[in-house]
């Protein structure tokens, strides 16, 4: 948005702009990826929620009305070759992925945290022992909605498809198992494009769990060790992260931000399952030379990045 | 007495919230002062669930349902007179401005309530001039703030800096947290406090105003 003064609306209303972003972003950002505008809110807006829009912000939703099963059967699923502007945003895929010749990266909201969205976090958590038959019932409606809008996504071009489950971080693992895995599993499996899942926060009791779902990568908060993480990650596993998205990189320094690129890249030298990535969104106001400097250092080869010694990042 | 104390704390525990009208109704029945029945029936099983929560045998819903269960008792108990709530100290709390995420100033709320603190909650999506004025109208000891998004943890830093314009004899602490703050950035914007989760923000305040009001 502060490359080119749009707005959020600016750019997932309209399919042109979305490719104009993608291709200065490439410009501006290479990596191995090509992305859309991040569209969290897709789900949320297609269903009817009251959505917050401040202009120079990522939409978020006010109100959570499905409270119960009664109001739960007032909402369907949408279709995303219908409903709202899901269609306009995978024509938006569709365009970018056909002009840019990068394999399009795709973040989508999992089921459990559209429910947080639809329910409220308290709301939920509180009927997964008071109500659990509308828990259920909820999770089937957003896992139907996830599940459709991903197929249709990689119909459009998505090449690697990210189920973001940041609200899962509250439950333990046993909880986790039952709503988030079984359920993921069921989006997994219509899948044939690159999968992976990421959760923000500290998700060391449920990695395993994580891990458990049929994922080709993994994608951890920055306050998660990687040196501790990386034993734990199977061979046939990417595990991408997990560079500070907000002290490093939205308030550090180049130099700062070079040497922490480098250590963590030092860590998964050995590693053919790594890729070096933030660990969550960027802040808005991130400088643009510490996005480069980090990009740029994060893919270096591992010729230039065993010149480098430790000695000279302390 | 005690017997009907129990009942009404394991109430709490059991999440027993079906249960907890006609325990209090029996308790104050028998005369037992409404202080016990907060402290030694109510209060003490949502200490109770929140030490099993610290053992991790509780979790989040568990804690949840413990405190709906308190809340529903504590507002019949109400209905029969003041009760003396001897609050350590009061606390003004918000999500600021642009962001609607709850779950984490309601949990931090629960826990901040059953140690004894008065917790004034102006919910989600606040503007900073609202959370300043309610500070100084309740004469709140502390502002806690919590932003879960990247996008809107800004909004910490104007309501100290703000806060910091005011010329008011006694200003109030301000502590933040959320899923996207971190120490380095609540001491860059030059906030009293950070806390990572809900047990330490409780250490938090009661480092912060220990126990006084």
């Amino acid at each position: 948005m502060f490359l080119t003064g749009d707005n959020a609306y600016d750019v997932y209303e309209n399919p042109q702009k979305q490719l104009e972003i993608a291709k200065l972003m490439d410009k501006t950002f290479p990596s191995d990826f090509t992305y859309s505008f991040c569209d969290g809110i897709i789900f949320c807006e297609t269903i009817g929620l009251e959505v917050l829009k401040p202009k120079k912000d990522f939409p978020s939703v006010l109100n959570h009305p499905i409270v119960d099963l009664e109001s739960l059967s007032e909402f369907s699923v949408p279709d995303p070759y219908t409903s709202g502007r899901m269609p306009v945003n995978l024509k938006s895929l569709s365009l970018i992925a056909s002009a840019i010749d990068k394999p399009l990266y795709v973040s989508i909201q999992g089921p459990f945290t559209l429910a947080v969205q639809l329910a409220g976090a308290t709301h939920l958590l509180r009927s997964i022992i008071k109500d659990p038959e509308f828990v259920e019932a909820l999770l089937a409606f957003t896992t139907e909605t996830v599940r459709r809008y991903s197929v249709a996504a990689q119909k459009a071009g998505a090449k690697f498809i990210s189920i973001s489950e940041p609200g899962a971080v509250t439950l333990n693992p046993e909880r986790f198992d039952k709503y988030v895995v079984t359920n993921v599993e069921k989006i997994y499996g219509d899948l044939t494009c690159w999968k992976s899942m990421h959760i923000c926060g500290d998700t060391t009791e449920l990695l395993e769990n994580m891990l458990s779902c049929n994922i080709d990568a993994i994608s951890l908060d920055q306050i998660m060790n990687y040196e501790f993480v990386k034993e734990k990650i199977p061979s046939n596993v990417v595990l991408i992260g997990n560079l500070d998205p907000i002290d490093l990189l939205g308030r550090g320094t180049t130099e700062d931000i070079r040497k922490e690129t480098i250590k963590l890249m030092k860590i998964h030298r050995e590693n053919d399952n790594y890729l070096c990535a933030f660990g969550c969104n960027c802040l808005n106001d991130t400088p643009v030379e510490n996005l480069k400097i980090s990009i740029n250092t994060g893919r270096m080869s591992y010729e230039e990045l065993d010149k480098i010694k430790i000695r000279e990042l302390i | 007495m005690g017997n009907v104390l129990k009942q009404i704390s394991d109430c709490i525990v059991n999440m027993e919230e079906d249960e907890i009208e006609s325990l209090i109704q029996r308790a104050v029945k028998s005369e037992i002062d409404l202080d016990s029945v907060y402290i030694q029936g109510l209060k003490d099983g949502m200490v109770r669930a929140i030490e099993l929560f610290d053992k991790k045998i509780y979790h989040l819903p568990e804690v949840i349902v413990c405190a709906d269960t308190l809340n529903k008792g504590l507002n019949l108990l109400k209905s029969f007179g003041d009760i003396n709530k001897k609050s350590k100290g009061k606390i003004v709390f918000a999500v600021v401005k642009g962001d609607t995420h709850e779950i984490g100033k309601n949990i931090v709320k629960i826990m901040l309530e059953a140690s004894g603190y008065e917790v004034i909650d102006l919910g989600v999506n606040v503007d900073s001039t609202v959370i300043i004025e309610s500070a100084i109208k309740e004469e709140a000891q502390i502002i806690a703030l919590s932003s879960m998004m990247t996008t809107t943890m800004i909004e910490m830093e104007r309501v100290i800096k703000e806060l910091s314009e005011k010329n008011i004899k006694y200003k109030p602490h301000v502590i933040v947290g959320g899923g996207c703050v971190s120490k380095k950035y609540a001491e860059e914007i030059l906030a009293d406090g950070y806390s990572e989760n809900a047990p330490k923000a409780v250490k938090l305040v009661n480092r912060l105003i220990g126990g006084k009001k």
